[in-house]
C-alpha cells in the first residue's frame, strides 16, 4: 500500500486548498464545487461544512469526515 | 516534492493569486499527504491505513469480495483497538454511524473485528480455502453466514453464569454440530468460564471433535478478557 501521511489545517490554510482545488466556500461555510452548486460528500451524499471537511491525499477528494467515510474512501481508492 | 510542513507553510502565505493556487494544486495531486478536519481525525486516519498494511487486514481481504465488508472490518479492528484504550465516546460515535447507515447487518460485521476474534476467522476462511478450494466468493459466503449465525455461535458469558449454565452452553453448540463458534468471558465471568471448559475437556465432550484455542490476557483499560475459539475437524 502506499505511504500517506495525514494531518490538519486551520481554517485559512483549508480555505486556500480547498480554493486550488476549485472549490468555493459559502457565507454558511457550505463548500460549493466550481458550478457553484453545494459540493456533495461521495460517502454520505451530504452538504459539506468547512469544519468537518476532509480533503483526500494527493485528490480533489473532499468529504465529511467520519471513521467510516475515512474507511471507505481507502477501501476504494487506496487499498485497492 | 515538498513536505507536509512546507506545504502547510505554504498555504499560510499564498493569498489567492492564481499562480500561487495553481501550484499548490500541483504539489497536492502530486503527494500523498491528506487532511483531515481536526487533530483527532487526521490520527484516526493515519491509524486507519496502519490497519490496512496489516498481515491480518491483507488476508482478511485475500478471502473477501464485497468491499463493504472491508471498510466495516477496518472500523471494526480500529474500535478494538480504542477498546483496549477506554475511549467510550469514539467507539460510541462509530457504532451509531455504522448502524445508521448500514443497519444491523453492517454493525455486526464490524462488531465481529471488533472483539479481536477476526484472526480465527481469517485462519478458518484460508483453512477452508485449502480444504476445499473455495474461491473468494465462497470464502465471502462462508463469512456472511459467520455474520448472519453470529449470535447463534458467539456466546458472551456474564458474570451472574454459573459454571453449569457455561457447560450447558457450549454443549449446546457441540450437539448443534456448530462449524465454529466462539465463547467470549469478561472480569468475573471468566473463572467459571475456565472451570466449565476444564471439566467438558474431562469429560472429552470436545475432543477429536473441536479444535479449541484460548487466550486469557487484559487490555489497556486493565479488563481482564477470556476468549475461545472452537473449530470443528468435521466440517
Amino acid at each position: 500500500m502506499e505511504d500517506i501521511s495525514f494531518d490538519s489545517l486551520n481554517d485559512n490554510q483549508k480555505r486556500v486548498l480547498l480554493k486550488a482545488l476549485d472549490y468555493n466556500i459559502d457565507e454558511n461555510e457550505v463548500i460549493l464545487d466550481k458550478t457553484g452548486k453545494p459540493h456533495l460528500c461521495p460517502y454520505t451524499k451530504r452538504k459539506v461544512l468547512l469544519k468537518n471537511a476532509s480533503i483526500m491525499p494527493g485528490s480533489v477528494i473532499v468529504m465529511n469526515t467520519s471513521s467510516l467515510t475515512i474507511s471507505e474512501y481507502i477501501t476504494d481508492y487506496v487499498d485497492v | 516534492m515538498i513536505n507536509i510542513i512546507e506545504f502547510k507553510k505554504l498555504l499560510e502565505t499564498a493569498g489567492d493569486a492564481y499562480d500561487k493556487l495553481k501550484e499548490i494544486k500541483e504539489l497536492y495531486l502530486s503527494n500523498k499527504y491528506g487532511f483531515a478536519n481536526d487533530t483527532t481525525e487526521a490520527e484516526n486516519a493515519k491509524e486507519l491505513y496502519k490497519i490496512s498494511n496489516t498481515a491480518l487486514f491483507q488476508s482478511f481481504k485475500g478471502c473477501i469480495a464485497n468491499p463493504l465488508y472491508l471498510s466495516l472490518v477496518r472500523d471494526g479492528l480500529r474500535i478494538s483497538y480504542l477498546n483496549d484504550e477506554g475511549r467510550k465516546k469514539e467507539i460510541e460515535k462509530i457504532n451509531d454511524e455504522i448502524k445508521k447507515k448500514y443497519d444491523r447487518f453492517g454493525l455486526r460485521v464490524m462488531q465481529i473485528a471488533s472483539t479481536g476474534e477476526l484472526e480465527n476467522i481469517v485462519r478458518y476462511l484460508v483453512d477452508l480455502k485449502v480444504r476445499k478450494d473455495y474461491n473468494i466468493l465462497d470464502l465471502t459466503k462462508e463469512f456472511e453466514k459467520i455474520v448472519e449465525n453470529w449470535l447463534k455461535v458467539a456466546s458472551f458469558i456474564k458474570t451472574e453464569h454459573s459454571k453449569e449454565y457455561i457447560e450447558e452452553e457450549i454443549t449446546r453448540h457441540i450437539e448443534q454440530k456448530d462449524e465454529i463458534f466462539f465463547i467470549f468471558a469478561y472480569g468475573r465471568a471468566i473463572q467459571a468460564t475456565i472451570e466449565a471448559i476444564a471439566e467438558l475437556n474431562i469429560q472429552k465432550k470436545f475432543s477429536g471433535k473441536y479444535l479449541f484455542s484460548g487466550e486469557r490476557s487484559r487490555n489497556k483499560a486493565n479488563i481482564e478478557y477470556y476468549k475461545c475459539f472452537f473449530e470443528s475437524t468435521y466440517s
